[in-house]
């Protein structure tokens, strides 16, 4: 493996460039992208979908109201509730298109079996970590009390749901986004071995990686939000213009609540992924001087070559 | 796949005189805030127009209220569609939203444009709006005009061409590129007199080669912003294997050793003319290019030994060098 020759080139950038550069990488590896994002996402949104099936219900769930009388309050309910589950279960789900690029940088392309090894073997601490701190698990518990109970419980749905789980996931990877990165491409153990000392456990890399750029990041973590949000709204839209044109239906129906609108904040959760990585290559670049570290370790391998 | 492969902003032009330029892209995003900028100062000179043309009807005579909304309207036709060809035309591919995001178009050939490809990329802009959205969308009472976009063409487009174009680029063959000067990397300064000292002592026969030189120099370049533990252990992976081929002592600073690479390539005297380096003295390397036994480097200079002598001192690689201040001055020689 030649350190310096990468199929991403490792510089530094703004965040506006990674968001642009993130473009350029998922049109190469699109394929291999899109399969590992598919085989991550479908368990999650077969189990969205039956769990949310019931919320869609509008009329229904008008008439047993006894409050509320306005179908378009039950829509943006469940569109909110869909974004936001999406939202936390975007990092499990997707973890193994974090791997995929981690490993695509060094020109290494892994086959699929190669991806899904790698998460089986750190399948433990992906479920303790993203599952159950970061709430990507958690999430389910208020989703099936409501697919139990579809009637607005403000108590579960904005008192647990949208501040608790929402905000705390918000605020925590905002300030700490690369638990994925340093679990599967660094290997890092969740809690600290007495056999290897040398090799940092995950809170402790965390804390280095992320303490001197926590507002830096954070910032970054909102303008992606606002991208994506943009994204979101450019596509839903323009495929509720293409629906209309095609069906003569210009209405956002049942199709686009349980179909494409998923579909769109799964793609728009792919592409973060990518901007997330390219954002921890940055990071890395920035606290640790990753981009010389790697010339600096080809040049070294060059020079014991040529010594031998 | 070789280095000019890898993924990244840059595009290379050659220009038909067959001279290569490369730029760096702008993509859809970089590209929202020049868009958002230029829409806010048509709504700004368009309101200065409202309010002069209402003030005009009120104050004048015989100026019906049709050739008030007649003139409203012109007025807001006229910007909306030539603020960006006359900008583009006259201004050498930037309008004033690009000028302050540091972005402009310019040919795929790598020539400033023209009027005819500032004209086609500005008349297509309403197609790389579509689809647009009606006002009923949102509201039943809102009247069914099609004034909301969604960018949608001009996404799709922008990710699928290599260039970042959008439709009215791709007809009119132009692309937009950062306007930014291309980086020039800082002259450094090294004030610890140690690294001259040890900058002598490197074989007057070694060489190094470009990408070596580069490693060094971006190394340099870094390593004020790196804590020092963490720039020891970077220079680490460099400094063992050139610290065997020096002959120099384990002790030897790596951080030091690159900091005088980098001195004897680029800052030094000698660095300009290769004789003047082949006349050094032999080598000799002071305990004070070394580090005690506490990390810190040694104090007396009194301790000169020749580079073969091995003294009993750690190997450094973790320890807590000495920093070294480094201040970057005016040019002496770009280091690539």
């Amino acid at each position: 493996m030649q350190l310096d020759k990468t199929a991403i080139e490792i510089a530094q950038r703004s965040g506006v460039e990674l968001v642009d550069l993130s473009f350029i990488v998922m049109r190469r590896y699109w394929r291999s992208i899109a399969i590992i994002a598919i085989l991550g996402i479908v368990p999650f949104a077969i189990a969205d979908f039956i769990l949310l099936w019931p919320l869609t219900r509008y009329e229904s769930l008008v008439m047993t109201s006894r409050d509320i009388a306005d179908v378009s309050f039950f829509h943006l309910r469940y569109l909110s509730i869909v974004t936001a589950l999406i939202l936390i279960q975007a990092p499990l789900a997707l973890c193994g298109v974090t791997y995929f690029i981690g490993q695509a940088v060094f020109i290494e392309r892994p086959s699929i079996r190669q991806v899904m090894s790698c998460i089986w073997a750190r399948c433990g601490a992906m479920l303790l970590i993203l599952g159950i701190l970061r709430m990507s698990l958690v999430a389910f518990i208020p989703v099936v009390l409501m697919f139990r109970n579809p009637s607005f419980r403000p108590e579960v749905e904005i008192t647990f749901y949208l501040f608790f789980l929402c905000g705390v996931v918000v605020l925590i990877r905002g300030f700490r986004p690369f638990s994925s990165e340093i679990l599967l491409l660094e290997r890092c153990p969740v809690f600290s071995s007495k056999t290897r000392p040398d090799q940092l456990a995950y809170s402790k890399r965390s804390r280095w990686l992320h303490s001197s750029l926590s507002m830096e990041l954070f910032g970054m973590h909102l303008g992606v939000a606002l991208v994506e949000f943009l994204t979101v709204y450019s596509m839903s839209m323009g495929l509720v213009f293409l629906i209309g044109v095609l069906t003569g239906i210009w209405r956002w129906g049942l199709w686009m609540d349980l179909f494409f609108f998923p579909l769109i904040l799964w793609g728009v959760a792919t592409w973060g992924t990518v901007i997330r990585f390219l954002t921890y290559m940055n990071a890395r670049i920035l606290t640790e001087g990753w981009e010389i570290e790697l010339r600096l370790k080809a040049e070294a391998q060059r020079l014991e070559e040529f010594a031998k | 796949m070789n280095v000019q492969d890898a993924i990244d902003l840059n595009a290379v032009v050659t220009t038909p005189e067959n001279i290569q330029f490369e730029y760096r892209m702008a993509g859809p995003f970089r590209r929202l805030p020049a868009l958002v900028l230029d829409f806010g100062m048509r709504i700004a000179v368009f309101l200065a127009v409202l309010f002069f043309i209402t003030l005009v009807g009120i104050t004048g005579r015989g100026l019906g209220a049709g050739f008030l909304f007649l003139s409203v309207m012109i007025a807001w036709f006229a910007l909306d569609w030539f603020y960006g060809l006359f900008f583009e035309t006259y201004w050498n591919g930037q309008t004033p939203g690009k000028w302050l995001t540091k972005i402009r178009v310019i040919s795929v050939d790598g020539r400033p444009i023209n009027a005819y490809q500032a004209t086609v990329r500005n008349f297509l802009r309403l197609a790389d709006f579509a689809p647009m959205l009606s006002l009923e969308m949102f509201s039943s009472d809102a009247p069914p005009m099609y004034m909301i976009p969604t960018f949608l063409v001009s996404l799709v487009c922008m990710i699928l061409t290599p260039r970042f174009q959008r439709l009215g680029d791709l007809a009119a063959g132009t692309m937009v590129v950062v306007n930014e000067h291309s980086w020039i990397p800082p002259n450094i300064k090294l004030e610890d007199p140690r690294v001259a000292s040890l900058s002598e002592h490197i074989p007057a026969n070694f060489q190094m080669n470009a990408t070596l030189a580069k490693a060094i120099a971006l190394y340099a370049e870094r390593r004020s912003r790196i804590p020092v533990f963490r720039r020891l252990e970077l220079a680490a992976h460099l400094a063992k294997p050139l610290l065997v081929r020096f002959d120099f002592r384990d002790d030897t600073s790596p951080d030091l050793l690159l900091c005088a690479l980098y001195y004897r390539e680029f800052v030094s005297k000698d660095a300009f003319t290769d004789e003047k380096r082949l006349s050094l003295p032999p080598p000799i390397v002071s305990n004070s290019l070394a580090l005690s036994q506490n990390g810190l480097p040694l104090e007396s200079p009194t301790e000169w030994k020749p580079i073969s002598d091995s003294a009993s001192l750690p190997p450094i690689l973790n320890a807590n060098a000495a920093d070294m201040d480094v201040v970057s001055v005016s040019a002496i020689k770009a280091p690539i």
